[in-house]
């Protein structure tokens, strides 16, 4: 077989669906382009600015001894190093502002393979620091970070306020009063003033993060280690109530915004799952399986609906449920592979969705499937090598 | 700014997308020679903010970049994903992108590394059912018919031949321009050709 016939073979080759493939590889792109900001003039125009500027230096040199001396700074400058321009310098303080930009305010905080970060509502990403999992305090001024054998409280900016070594440290969670950090430490449950004092042990646990009732009350829920759903005052160190059975063992735990609701969420196995709602006295409201594997749930920061992310075989989905009647649910969006993480925006307007698969974020306007907007590339933009998806850690603070 | 391009508020523009390929002149040349001066218009105009220059470049270089990604994965939904994500990292590098150097090069080097990373960590996690045809045979239709053979053959080949020989006789690179974009030898990029031209040469004459 000669070139040109393979040639002629090859260019008749046409992909799969090539026109929409395109339609929607120009609407993603136009969506990026247009969140973007345009490169400042100068940037754009670099090499006609060096070339004036070498120009007028050479000028100078002609027409006066000092001039001379611009000449080499001029040549250092351009031969050695790229020219900054004045408009260039605050764009490299501040950080990219790309295609990472939230469809609302607040700000979300992430974690890496290359650290803990956070990405405010105008775009902005910041790096908090080398930890493995984070939470927001109330009001986000600070944030509760762990890595290997320490948990750090720490600003936004990375300047860590005070560190706490004890092994195996992960899942830290800020109650809703700011006083306390539950965490787990190995298959202990601990918990720590936010100040750094009175740090204690409460019991065994299961590997599931502990979730604090919102409150001023101090009351978290956990997963005991012999699998019994406990709330607890952490005041007084008093159990205000356990669930087994139908409720042991759960993958995650989470309350309503108004503490009325706990929801437990539990892997069954066969590809089938559970989720159980009690009121906030231990009261079993709801019980319902389904089908799938429980990826994560979150309760609306408004309402008593919950958002849930499980995967059925090869695809994922997301669904909103209203859990005073589990039986309505609202599949808001589905797609092949796997979904990560769902987070309510602090409004409850926005939905986070963590689609790791296609390494994109989704945002849908409430559970309207009609308003959705995407975020590509994040592993890239969280990682040099751009390996691994970042996990949403939180979602928070309106005015942050 | 714009040059020849559509109005983005004019509901046209979906149609300007839909626009089928134009394979009459080879595109190496009209990207070195005509379409140059328009390329750093168009480079110029996007780094701007200019909407119409952005779908210029887009209508320029998708198709091929997409058709080169499918030839080295053989997967639709995962050439969309690769051609998707370059121009997103090609938008995301727009602001410092050199206007005096080509796009189309750019562009494709990234296209051409992904889908060989993706070729070759898909080889590592292949799946039962997972044929290199499979998406292919679900939707064949009597135009794709006469060019399944040729997609078939190149799945015999490893990923990196599969992109030489795509280089090479899609995008119609030099053996040099090739081994730059690879980092590879020269020799290597040409015995790699001349490989992957003979065992697709053999198992299409036996095809027939």
């Amino acid at each position: 077989m000669n070139e040109r016939r393979l040639r002629r073979m090859i260019l008749a080759t046409a992909p799969p669906d090539e026109i929409g493939a395109q339609r929607r590889g120009w609407r993603v792109t136009r969506a990026a382009f247009s969140e973007r900001e345009p490169t400042p003039w100068p940037t754009r125009n670099r090499r006609l600015l060096t070339a004036g500027a070498v120009a007028a230096a050479a000028l100078l040199a002609a027409v006066s001894p000092p001039g001379r001396a611009v000449i080499g700074g001029v040549r250092d400058a351009v031969g050695t190093e790229k020219v900054v321009t004045r408009a260039q310098a605050p764009a490299a303080q501040q950080g990219p502002t790309g295609p990472l930009r939230l469809p609302t305010e607040g700000r979300v905080l992430v974690a890496a393979p290359s650290g803990v970060w956070f990405v405010s509502g105008q775009g902005r990403r910041r790096r908090v620091g080398d930890y493995d999992e984070a939470t927001w305090a109330p009001g986000g001024r600070l944030i509760g970070a762990a890595r290997r054998h320490q948990l750090v409280a720490v600003t936004p900016s990375g300047r860590a306020r005070w560190t706490l070594a004890r092994p195996r440290t992960h899942a830290p969670r800020w109650a809703p009063s700011g006083s306390r950090i539950a965490y787990l430490s190995g298959r202990n449950l601990r918990v720590v003033g936010a100040d750094r004092t009175g740090d204690a042990r409460l019991g065994a646990a299961d590997d599931v993060a502990p979730a604090w009732r919102p409150g001023a009350e101090n009351v978290l829920a956990y997963s005991a280690s012999d699998g019994t759903v406990t709330v607890l005052s952490t005041n007084d160190r008093v159990t205000r109530w356990t669930a087994a059975g139908s409720a042991a063992s759960p993958s995650q735990l989470d309350w309503s915004a108004d503490g009325e609701r706990l929801l437990v969420v539990r892997d069954l196995g066969g590809g089938r799952l559970g989720l159980v709602v009690f009121d906030g006295d231990g009261l079993r409201l709801q019980y319902l399986e389904l089908r799938g594997v429980p990826i994560e749930a979150a309760f609306s920061p408004n309402d008593h609906r919950i958002a849930l992310v499980r995967r059925v075989g090869p695809r994922s989905e997301l669904l909103v449920l209203e859990s005073d009647t589990l039986r309505r649910q609202t599949l808001v969006f589905s797609g092949h592979g796997r979904f990560s993480d769902v987070a309510w925006s602090p409004g409850g307007r926005w939905l986070l969705l963590g689609w790791e698969s296609a390494d994109q974020w989704l945002f849908f306007r409430s559970q309207d499937v009609s308003k959705v907007s995407a975020i590509s590339s994040l592993a890239v933009q969280f990682s040099s090598r751009g390996r691994e998806f970042p996990r949403v850690q939180g979602w928070c603070c309106p005015r942050g | 700014m714009a040059r020849d391009v559509p109005d983005p508020s004019d509901p046209g523009i979906r149609t300007s997308v839909d626009r089928p390929l134009r394979w009459g002149r080879a595109y190496r040349d009209r990207a070195l020679a005509g379409l140059r001066s328009d390329e750093r218009a168009w480079l110029r105009g996007a780094q701007a903010g200019s909407l119409p220059d952005l779908e210029a470049l887009f209508r320029e270089h998708w198709p091929r970049a997409y058709r080169t990604a499918y030839l080295i994965v053989h997967d639709g939904a995962a050439a969309e994903d690769i051609t998707q994500e370059a121009f997103l990292a090609a938008l995301r590098a727009l602001h410092r992108f050199d206007g005096s150097r080509r796009f189309g090069p750019w562009l494709h080097r990234v296209v051409v590394n992904r889908s060989i990373d993706w070729a070759a960590s898909r080889a590592l996690r292949a799946e039962a059912g997972d044929g290199p045809l499979a998406a292919v045979s679900e939707d064949d239709d009597a135009g794709r018919l006469s060019a399944l053979p040729v997609v078939a053959a190149l799945a015999t080949l490893s990923p990196e031949q599969r992109a030489v020989i795509v280089l090479r006789h899609l995008l119609e690179y030099s053996t040099g321009e090739i081994a730059a974009m690879l980092e590879l030898p020269r020799k290597t990029v040409s015995s790699t050709l001349q490989r992957g031209v003979d065992e697709l040469g053999e198992l299409l004459e036996g095809a027939r």
